[in-house]
């Protein structure tokens, strides 16, 4: 996966609500239709870089079948990044379907 | 496989990696309860128990690999990075240039150009221009390596640190010190030095740093901070 697109895929779903490491790789797959996937190995780096930066917050919390989790929510870092973030994507994407007319394929 | 076994399973990949780089007790458990609902999520899926394993155990193949992102992610490094080239890069870089000049004006202005009724005008006008370019050049800087508004403002008005550190030395010399005149003791006189020494050439730092504060980052394909 494209270094930033990570990022904002993992900010973009828990700009709704906080989620633990699993729900955050589920939400991002079903939402895609499986076009982007997070494996163990690509997820927890990235969280623990963005928890790192402050822009997310990890808490353990116990579910109510029991069983502790570490979730994860968006700080008010991680939301003013996430504007910023977005906007250029846009941007991006709009540039390369000026380019390549990728908007229709 | 239960829950605590796959926190076994997880301890196992990382427990040999260098000291270094296994990570904590934390991570472990987090690992095996991610594991734990890949496992379970298969099996609802239909799949045996063997094929559910499989498919589980494919989550990451290189286990040394992830200890050591984990570890380096962690610790912090990345950000590290990021506030270094952002920040301190552009802003020490643009330190050390009016520090330059600031020595320059120094040793090769003749002392009669101080003297002068004009010599302040001499000294200051190029100075403070120069200020304004040292301001855009900390700014820009800090906007190509993708830094955000506050640290391309930052990074460009850097310098005002060293102008700030000069007063507040002078300033504490001229209380302490003996052979000071008492007017420079007195608070007008020592805000008439603040105002021209560190106010107006950090605004010549801030002005120069505008054109560089709006807009996104510098960098042409958006990509991790």
């Amino acid at each position: 996966m494209k270094r930033g697109s990570a990022e904002l895929a993992i900010l973009s779903v828990l700009a709704d609500e906080a989620l633990h490491g699993y729900e955050i790789a589920r939400r991002i797959e079903t939402q895609t239709s499986g076009v982007l996937r997070f494996t163990l190995a690509s997820l927890y780096p990235m969280l623990y870089r963005l928890e790192a930066r402050g822009w997310i917050a990890g808490k353990w919390e116990t579910r109510t079948n029991g069983r502790r989790r570490r979730c994860y929510r968006l700080t008010q870092t991680g939301r003013k990044k996430l504007v910023p973030l977005r906007a250029e994507w846009r941007v991006f994407f709009h540039a390369l379907d000026r380019l390549a007319g990728v908007a229709d394929a | 496989m239960s829950e605590t076994d796959w926190h076994r399973f997880v301890r196992e990949r990382l427990g040999g990696q260098p000291r270094a780089s296994v990570p904590s007790e934390e991570v472990i458990a987090e690992l095996a309860e991610h594991l734990e609902d890949v496992y379970q999520d298969a099996r609802r899926r239909g799949l045996s128990h063997e094929a559910a394993m499989a498919s589980t155990k494919e989550q990451t193949s290189d286990w040394r690999l992830l200890a050591e992102r984990i570890r380096r992610a962690r610790a912090r490094e990345d950000v590290v990075s990021h506030t270094a080239k952002t920040i301190w890069v552009p802003g020490i870089s643009v330190l050390f240039f009016a520090s330059l000049l600031l020595l320059a004006m120094t040793r090769l202005m003749p002392p009669t150009a101080w003297a002068s009724p004009h010599g302040p005008w001499l000294v200051a006008v190029p100075w403070l221009c120069a200020y304004l370019v040292f301001g855009a050049l900390g700014a820009w800087w800090s906007y190509r390596a993708g830094g955000s508004m506050s640290e391309r403002f930052f990074s460009g008005v850097f310098p005002a640190a060293l102008h700030l550190a000069i007063f507040v030395t002078g300033a504490a010399a001229a209380m302490i010190g003996r052979p000071w005149s008492s007017e420079y003791r007195q608070l007008a006189f020592l805000a008439t030095v603040f105002l021209r020494w560190v106010m107006i050439p950090g605004a010549a730092l801030a002005l120069g740093t505008l054109p560089f504060l709006r807009g996104r980052s510098g960098k042409a394909v958006p990509a991790a901070s």
